[in-house]
């Protein structure tokens, strides 16, 4: 069954392209919106909604605190289903030339 | 591994990553009470980590702006993050009126030795034997 599909703005596209690019790594905040090329504090409502509908799943770190030197960061990661689910949504989102102008590519295009 | 610790001085308050904590503490708090503000709070702190202080600044007052859409993200997601088992049970708030101690609905109720005693139906607080304070002409006990 598929999962709803979030709206497909453009952050949301740029998060879920990061993702998508290495579908079973397991990325924290600050790493995927330093990639996606967005603020890196804006991430997290993207990150919740997508946690929400079932398309990532996210644990804590496993490390010692005191050991590493600093907390343990919280890590995401696309579920199997929502790795295809957002594949699909990628594939069918609109996207305007004027919306396009500052997208990097996608893997294979010019 | 390098230790990735930032440099806390206690004596200056005006500390980036205290001042960035603090907005993470604010941003934090506009969020829904329990298990999901304990999660994200510690979250956000974590991030600061191994970034330089202008960074901290700057990615702390993001997350202050974007607090209150992630709290649009989590309610319209029914919260299901709540449920995780690191942090802190989620617990009930009582009415505003019984936490700001203007009114108790006051009903009698018995111990298990069948001993009666007023608490309040909403909040579970033992009538005190004053009654409802302000807000008395409301009534609210059932004699």
């Amino acid at each position: 069954m598929s999962m709803p599909a979030p709206r497909m703005t453009i952050p949301t596209q740029r998060v879920l392209r990061v993702l998508l690019e290495n579908p079973t790594g397991e990325f924290y905040g600050v790493e995927i919106g330093g990639a996606a090329g967005l603020p890196s504090g804006t991430v997290h409502p993207i990150l919740a909604r997508l946690e929400g509908i079932g398309w990532l799943e996210s644990r804590w770190e496993d490390i010692d605190p005191r050991i590493a030197g600093r907390p343990a960061r919280r890590y995401y990661q696309l579920t199997s289903a929502g790795a295809e689910s957002a594949r699909s949504a990628l594939a069918r989102a609109y996207r305007s030339p004027k919306q396009t102008r500052f997208l990097p590519p996608l893997p294979g295009e010019s | 591994m390098s230790k990735e610790t930032p440099p806390v001085h206690r004596a200056d308050p005006w500390h980036p990553f205290l001042l960035a904590a603090g907005a993470i503490s604010v941003a934090a708090r506009l969020l829904p009470a329990g298990a999901i503000r304990d999660r994200y709070h510690r979250e956000f702190i974590a991030e600061l980590y191994g970034m330089s202080d202008p960074a901290q600044v700057k990615h702390a007052g993001q997350l202050l702006l974007t607090a209150l859409p992630l709290r649009t993200a989590l309610v319209k997601a029914g919260q299901p993050l709540a449920m995780d088992t690191s942090s802190a049970p989620q617990v009930p708030r009582a009415p505003l009126a019984c936490r700001l101690h203007l009114y108790h609905k006051w009903r009698t109720h018995f111990t298990e030795d069948g001993q009666p005693y007023k608490g309040c139906a909403k909040c579970g607080k033992d009538s005190p034997g004053g009654g409802n304070g302000p807000l008395d002409y409301l009534g609210g006990a059932d004699g």
